[in-house]
């Protein structure tokens, strides 16, 4: 029954709209005595796997730099070498259940940025600066790759609370995406 | 499911036969016969006979479907034919409740099947291993804390707020709530990977499994869903009845687990695993799955830096390789269904009909679990996914009947030994 196919209503045509709203209503009564059980121990039967797979798609870069005015240097990307800083961490799949976004980030997404930023910092003392973006790209699996459409998602800037080697009184103003140190 | 029909299962080991339905609709029809007998013998004349055939009626529930002043006019030769419209409606009606009887007799004959615990034993080990080199990969990265502590430290960020789960409320939301929910997990994990407490320790990993995908949301895919509730059939299951300390111990103390255990967990397993298979299938609402953009999904996906485990310079030359991937995963999924009937088939193998001679001939039902087998080891390889392609193999033996795994050993045994 939870996983019966009953579609949202927004994919519903406007004439089956009532219908649907009255099956859902039915589910969810039917299924209310089995509730507790299904939140306590995190249950459905509803099973997704890739069930979209645009072309449309992202690509995430984790970015460095001492401070403002430099250049940012970027640090983890996936498919890049030269930058594989914590890749084995960053992909594990319950980590990336953090970053990689659907149609908005999720909510982990946010702390997932001051983890990454937190790494840096301990392993990178020269830098003061972590931005973490995703790249929206188009793949093009018929020419095996995937281009850049020139375009970045949900920035997270965060800094460094206390630079090394620089007096607190030097510090610029700490942002509002850096509450934590 | 009474003590009698239990005490006949036992009696009567099962046979090859893997899965569903069979033999016991076969008892349910042979249950259904008796109306017919009786309406043979409305025809005598004798009231005497009649009142003795009521009464047999009565002990055996259907009275109210034949009453008996009917009956002795429906004995008169004068009868009209109002009256023996009315004995064909009676005798309808004892037909259907028989029938329904006697369903309900396979129904439960079906469920109370027992056969050795082969194969719900692999399914246990197989899955605390997965489970347990989950935890161990998280904690080999360093990220324990990571991703089950609070924020700011950690993407923990489900321990917080008033629907905080059990383990925050309990314990508070800290980074060392984070080690004893993960400890908690490894220690069920090991236990049930070895047979010691079987049940409670399944009971106890699908709750500390159910905690850690409470406190980070973000960090519980579909595969956690789905091995939890594996996780809770096997704790209502004599899972530990083979390759377990508990069978061991059970022996010791002489107080083994008979040799023949339910049969209906492996079915409901069974079950799950299908409708995991149909549910993916027709949730596939992308047309990139489909004919409308040439089966271009897997080629999409293997070509996706997030998911993709190598360069994808290799997916162009393999691309119409991988179209054939994706209508032949659509396949395999939508149609996971006809596995119960080709499960069913290949165990009534002996019986009649053209599609169970040809589908067993064909050997679909092989093909579908070698299919199932080569999709998730392409996933393993290709894509990064976790534990996701080993936590559905693990579910595998459950496709199996514990004859033929048992088959399947001593045939690797044998060659082993010939190779040695």
């Amino acid at each position: 029954m939870d996983g019966c196919p009953v579609p949202s209503i927004k994919r519903t045509p406007p004439a089956l709209v009532p219908t649907v709203k009255v099956l859902r209503y039915l589910r969810t009564q039917l299924m209310r005595p089995t509730r507790p059980l299904r939140d306590g121990f995190r249950l459905h039967q509803t099973w997704r796997l890739f069930p979209t797979a645009n072309l449309n798609q992202h690509r995430i870069w984790v970015e460095g730099r001492t401070d403002r005015k430099a250049t940012w240097e970027i640090i983890y990307r996936p498919y890049d070498e030269e930058h594989a800083f914590k890749a084995d961490e960053i992909e594990y799949r319950r980590m990336r259940g953090a970053w990689n976004p659907g149609r908005s980030p999720r909510r982990g997404y946010t702390p997932f940025t001051k983890w990454v930023a937190a790494e840096v910092f301990a392993i990178r003392p020269d830098l003061n600066e972590v931005r973490v973006r995703l790249e929206n790209v188009k793949v093009m699996p018929k020419l095996g790759r995937f281009d850049s459409i020139g375009k970045f998602q949900f920035e997270r800037i965060v800094r460094r609370q206390v630079p090394p080697d620089k007096p607190v009184v030097e510090q610029g103003p700490i942002s509002e995406e850096d509450p934590d140190p | 499911m009474t003590r009698s029909s239990r005490g006949r299962r036992r009696a009567k080991p099962t046979g090859t036969g893997s899965a569903p339905p069979p033999r016991a609709t076969g008892e349910g029809s042979a249950r259904s016969e008796p109306p017919a007998r009786e309406g043979s013998a409305r025809s005598e004349p004798s009231t005497r006979e009649g009142s003795e055939r009521s009464e047999r009626a009565t002990r055996d529930g259907s009275a109210r479907s034949e009453p008996p002043a009917r009956d002795g006019a429906a004995s008169l030769p004068s009868a009209h034919a109002g009256s023996a419209g009315a004995a064909r409606e009676a005798r309808g009606l004892r037909r259907l409740v028989g029938g329904l009887r006697g369903a309900f007799a396979a129904w439960v004959t079906f469920w109370d099947r027992r056969e050795p615990a082969t194969s719900l034993a692999l399914v246990r080990i197989l899955v605390a291993v997965v489970l347990l080199g989950d935890l161990v990969q998280a904690y080999a990265y360093g990220l324990v804390e990571a991703i089950w502590g609070p924020p700011p430290e950690g993407l923990g960020w489900g321990g917080q707020g008033n629907n905080a789960p059990l383990a925050a409320r309990w314990l508070g939301a800290s980074a060392d709530t984070a080690w004893i929910v993960w400890g908690t997990g490894v220690i069920s994990a090991l236990t049930l990977a070895a047979g010691a407490a079987s049940r409670v320790s399944a009971f106890v990993l699908a709750f500390t499994w159910a905690q850690l995908g409470l406190l980070a949301p973000d960090s519980d895919r579909g595969i956690d869903f789905l091995l939890r509730g594996v996780l809770l059939i096997l704790a209502l299951s004599p899972c530990g009845a083979r390759w377990s300390i508990d069978a061991w111990l059970r022996r010791r103390i002489g107080r083994p687990f008979p040799d023949l255990v339910p049969a209906w967990p492996r079915y409901l397993l069974f079950l799950q695993l299908i409708w995991c298979y149909f549910s993916a299938g027709h949730n596939k609402t992308d047309k990139a799955w489909g004919p409308l953009e040439n089966f271009a999904a897997l080629g999409n996906i293997l070509t996706d830096p997030h998911f993709a485990r190598f360069d994808p310079a290799w997916v162009a030359p393999g691309y119409p390789l991988l179209q054939l991937a994706t209508a032949s995963t659509m396949l395999f999924e939508l149609g996971s269904p006809l596995m119960i009937l080709l499960t069913y088939w290949s165990a009534t193998a002996e019986r009649p009909g053209q599609l169970r001679r040809w589908a067993n001939r064909l050997r679909l039902r092989w093909l579908w679990i070698a299919t199932g087998v080569g999709f998730h080891v392409g996933i393993a390889v290709t894509m990064r996914l976790g534990i996701f392609p080993w936590g559905l193999l693990a579910l595998y033996p459950v496709l199996f009947h514990p004859d033929e795994l048992s088959r399947a050993g001593a045939w690797l045994r044998s060659r082993l030994r010939r190779g040695a």
